[in-house]
């Protein structure tokens, strides 16, 4: 049975594709067969972000509606073994999802994959609401500033009450707060809310904190998942996540200002 | 000290508002008056069944006696209304009134309403008004309310919202902004209260909000209101209650 995690958020923009493809690759290089499922039908972005734009036959919709099977539609990634993408229709829009058609795929890919990696669209309409449905685990991913803070409090209400394990009264989604483009010197400078701001108001456990940085926009840009960018503070922030997620007790890094040069301590000690 | 009263006695004598069908005659004609009942119970069977009913002789000009009463009293029943009492009426039919153990209530306004203020349309026979004479302790039938209190384990999130129907609320953990929050009795948040708190929302004035960190967007008790904005400085954050003092919402730290 593959655990199946929806990567949500309520408000567009705040990074759910870039932390579907990031967290879909980091679980798939720690050897467990994973797949990442686009439900932004009309607005498909992942393959985009993984870098398989131009390798897209068959999409989720053809598969739910039978016009194409799942080997047909799954691209598997070149990078990273057992990385497998189902990209979303362009074409098409929401309404074309059904209930039923999701639940045959999702159990399908549940019998050969380990991870399910759900990336919701924006809202919290149709779309969103199919992608969280068969959820256990959920990522909820925020930016620290209100209104986003918001949109994520909305989708933990709806977590807690219009997915199939609330349904059927089973142990609830397991929440999971991930804060994204996080400049620790701007919530110095009370400009942006801070970690312990935002976990107080949505009162989940914190699986990680990414750094704003330049070069998400350059992985995207270029189609490859941030978290193959070792040496960027933004990927070694996912493979933190990716470990917490797995179980593993971290530290969280990217949280402080980082610590100024010896000549700036000097002056500060003077003044 | 807790008073003990309330524990001890076996009854207590409470005075409070009742809304009660006020039926006001303006013919002595029983048939139609017969008609009449039967077409707006038809219009609304399910308020109408077993609502107590208070005669009002008031509009009347003709004069009735004992025996006419007796029928009145009989025709309500028929038609599921439950005579409670009279008011605006002779003497003799108050006579006839407590012989039959219904209520005399004293006259709307200073003296017997032989002056009509406005004509009244004779087709408007009865309407449901709330009844502003003195708050005499009725036995209402319909209302019996049952004190459950409603215990929410979860934060109540953006979006979400909670009604505690006929009894208290408590919240074991947060309110968010966005989130509405209701109890016809009183409200106990052990989180942070960010969202809306509506207590006694039936009108119990008597309601309280009660929260371990006040950041409320809107307190309200029986439909008095407070917004964030007009929250005092020195209550924010803290742990505080609320209650209403007249009009007016007082705060009141629990430090």
């Amino acid at each position: 049975m593959a655990e199946v995690i929806v990567i949500t958020s309520g408000k567009g923009g705040v990074g759910k594709t870039t932390t579907s493809a990031a967290i879909g690759t980091g679980l798939a290089m720690r050897g467990y067969k994973t797949v990442v499922i686009d439900f932004d039908v009309g607005l498909r972005n992942l393959d985009l972000i993984m870098g398989c734009e131009r390798r897209v036959v068959y999409d989720f919709v053809n598969v739910i509606r039978n016009e194409a099977n799942l080997t047909q539609s799954l691209i598997r990634d070149k990078r990273v073994d057992n990385l497998f993408i189902l990209p979303a229709s362009q074409t098409r829009d929401k309404d074309t999802l059904d209930i039923e058609g999701v639940e045959r795929v999702i159990n399908q890919l549940s019998e050969t994959f380990d991870y399910i990696v759900c990336d919701s669209p924006a809202g919290i309409e149709r779309g969103a609401f199919m992608a969280m449905y068969f959820a256990d685990q959920a990522v909820v991913v925020t930016n620290p500033e209100v209104s986003s803070v918001r949109d994520s409090d909305r989708i933990l209400g709806l977590l807690a009450s219009k997915t199939k394990r609330a349904e059927e009264e089973r142990e609830p989604v397991k929440e999971h707060l991930l804060l994204t483009r996080y400049e620790p010197s701007r919530v110095e400078k009370g400009e942006m809310l801070s970690v312990e701001d935002v976990k107080e108001i949505l009162a989940i456990p914190l699986l990680g904190v990414i750094p704003e940085s330049r070069e998400v926009l350059q992985a995207s840009n270029a189609g490859s998942p941030i978290i193959l960018a070792s040496e960027s503070d933004a990927g070694q922030a996912y493979e933190d996540a990716v470990s917490r997620l797995l179980g593993e007790d971290l530290v969280h890094r990217f949280v402080e200002v980082e610590k100024k040069g010896f000549f700036n301590r000097f002056r500060l000690f003077r003044s | 000290m807790m008073s003990l009263t309330e524990q001890d006695a076996a009854a207590a004598i409470k005075a409070r508002m009742v809304s009660l069908t006020v039926l006001e005659l303006f013919s002595t004609d029983l048939e139609e008056l017969d008609r009449q009942l039967l077409e707006k119970v038809a219009l609304a069977p399910k308020f109408f069944r077993n609502a107590p009913v208070m005669i009002d002789f008031g509009q009347l000009d003709e004069e009735v006696d004992g025996s006419w009463l007796e029928k009145a009293c009989e025709l309500l029943f028929a038609n599921n209304f439950v005579p409670v009492g009279i008011t605006g009426a002779v003497e003799s039919l108050e006579f006839t009134a407590r012989a039959r153990n219904i209520a005399v209530w004293p006259a709307a306004g200073t003296a017997r309403p032989d002056t009509v203020v406005e004509s009244p349309q004779p087709e408007k026979k009865e309407k449901p008004v709330q009844s502003h004479q003195e708050p005499q302790e009725e036995v209402s039938p319909q209302e019996t309310p049952h004190t459950e209190t409603l215990v929410v384990r979860q934060p109540v999130r953006s979006g979400q919202k909670v009604y505690a129907r006929g009894g208290d609320l408590i919240i074991l953990a947060s309110v968010s902004t966005g989130a509405e929050i209701m109890a016809d009795g009183h409200i106990h948040v052990y989180g942070t209260l960010r969202g809306r708190a509506s207590a006694g929302v039936k009108g119990k004035e008597s309601a309280r909000v009660f929260c371990n960190d006040l950041q409320a967007d809107l307190v309200s008790i029986a439909g008095y209101y407070i917004i964030n904005d007009d929250l005092p400085i020195d209550m924010r954050n803290t742990a505080v209650q609320i209650y209403l003092q007249g009009d007016q919402l007082k705060i009141e730290s629990l430090k």
